[in-house]
């Protein structure tokens, strides 16, 4: 009787895990959905800031969260996601601008002295910013920039987070993330002064 | 001029700095002061200014844009397409649940059959005794010279179902005192092997008591000796007693369990 009551109690908890594994599956699918919704747009902008081009961000930030989604139930501390899924976007699209670049052909820089002369004829920032040449200039200089400082970078560019924020989703002091934000402005504006 | 002219290559050199308002207190108070009265690194700073502006301005610009409602519905698709990806590694497979499940409980088995076995009150010391010859009787050395002899030959100890070995000494020897061996159940064959490395002289008694450095009688008592399995004996289902002679002989009896 013990034994008959022993393989009742082990099929019931087998079962019971069973009915527990179906659920957590479920909790799973429901909690990565609702986080799906609030993260798209960060992954979106997390390689947009690395690629510049909305078609190829999209197709990254698409690729990054079906990768998040794939290992969602490896990440221990739910309350990490956005920090790991901008480090799942940075990485994606670093690798998508790689890949990119290989197949094209690199263009070479237009002469500094021409940049120079737009920076001087603009009348403000605006103006100067909508200049096509500066964009392509800063664009190859941000390209040019270490890793850790252009996620810094473009992250602080992201609207709405500022440097804690920044830090919180590097997992960086905010202090780190300060100075270099301040060295890749630095750097960026000596190139292109 | 040629010191202005040095000093306005170290304001140039800060503008940056000075523009992300990272220069100290002192710095910056003589970075001011140069510039309320140089009318070109004025210029120039604004110029620094307005660059990082830009750059801020564009690269905040280049991550502004919002994604299109497309992205979220093929990543919706996609999740569709796939579905239990999400789930955990143990639950993926119920058959991998099963084997998972099956293997535990054989290690969780044999984890209590070991405890068990080890655990389990032993069934009595076998106590090994070794007495060393009186050298009054003799100077010869002691020799471990035993044979078996038939179970018949204790007839009359011998029960329903029982069978008994004789272990008696030999030759010049009768005269020592034999070892006494109580065995317990599982330790026949252990014994008959000693017996038979005696008969061959693979054993000599002499040097091991020689080895001792002493006459007095010894004892190496209690000897836990571990249990032999009895399946490794001719008759699988006996188990042994022992008792003692009385004319000095070993005698092994061996009960069968009913």
């Amino acid at each position: 009787m013990s034994g008959v009551w022993h393989i009742g109690k082990a099929m019931d908890a087998f079962a019971a895990s069973r009915a527990e594994s179906v659920t957590d599956d479920a909790s799973l699918e429901r909690e990565f959905h609702e986080r799906l919704g609030e993260c798209a747009t960060l992954a979106f902008r997390v390689a947009l800031g690395v690629l510049r081009d909305c078609a190829e961000a999209e197709d990254v930030a698409q690729e990054s969260l079906l990768r998040a989604y794939r290992n969602f139930h490896h990440l221990r501390d739910r309350g990490t996601f956005r920090s790991w899924l901008v480090r799942i976007a940075w990485r994606t699209a670093i690798d998508h601008r790689r890949a990119q670049r290989r197949r094209q052909r690199h263009e070479e820089s237009a002469a500094r002295d021409g940049l120079r002369q737009i920076i001087s004829a603009a009348q403000n920032a605006e103006e100067l910013a909508a200049s096509c040449e500066f964009e392509r200039r800063l664009n190859e200089e941000v390209d040019t920039l270490p890793e850790k400082l252009r996620i810094v970078m473009i992250m602080v560019a992201i609207e709405g987070y500022d440097t804690r924020e920044v830090a919180g989703l590097l997992r960086l002091p905010e202090a780190t993330v300060k100075s270099r934000l301040r060295l890749a402005r630095k750097r960026l504006a000596e190139r292109l002064r | 001029m040629a010191g202005d002219t040095a000093n306005c290559a170290q304001i140039r050199e800060r503008m940056l700095d000075a523009a992300s308002n990272s220069l100290s207190g002192t710095l910056r108070a003589s970075f001011d002061a140069h510039l309320a009265g140089c009318a070109a690194c004025t210029t120039e700073f604004r110029r620094v200014q307005t660059l990082l502006q830009a750059i801020d301005h564009r690269v905040s610009a280049s991550v502004a844009a919002e994604p299109s409602p497309r992205l979220m519905a093929n990543v919706r698709r996609e999740i569709a397409a796939q579905p239990g990806r999400v789930r955990p590694w143990w639950s993926r497979s119920v058959w991998l649940t099963a084997a998972g499940a099956c293997a535990a409980l054989a290690l969780l088995m044999l984890t209590l059959r070991f405890v068990h076995k080890f655990n389990s009150p032993a069934q009595g010391h076998v106590a090994v005794s070794i007495h060393s010859p009186s050298p009054a009787k003799s100077t010869a050395h002691p020799r471990l010279n035993a044979t078996i002899e038939s179970a018949a030959a204790a007839q009359p100890r011998k029960q329903a179902g029982t069978h008994v070995h004789r272990l008696s000494g030999s030759g010049v020897h009768q005269n020592f005192a034999e070892p006494e061996v109580i065995v317990q159940p599982g330790q026949m064959q252990a014994v008959l092997q000693l017996v038979s490395a005696a008969q061959k002289r693979e054993i000599d008694g002499a040097n091991l008591l020689d080895s001792q450095k002493t006459s007095e009688p010894f004892e190496i008592k209690p000897l836990t000796i571990a249990p032999l399995k009895i399946s490794a004996l001719k008759d699988d289902s006996e188990s042994l007693t022992s008792s003692s002679s009385q004319d000095g002989t070993q005698e092994l009896v061996s009960q069968q369990s009913n």
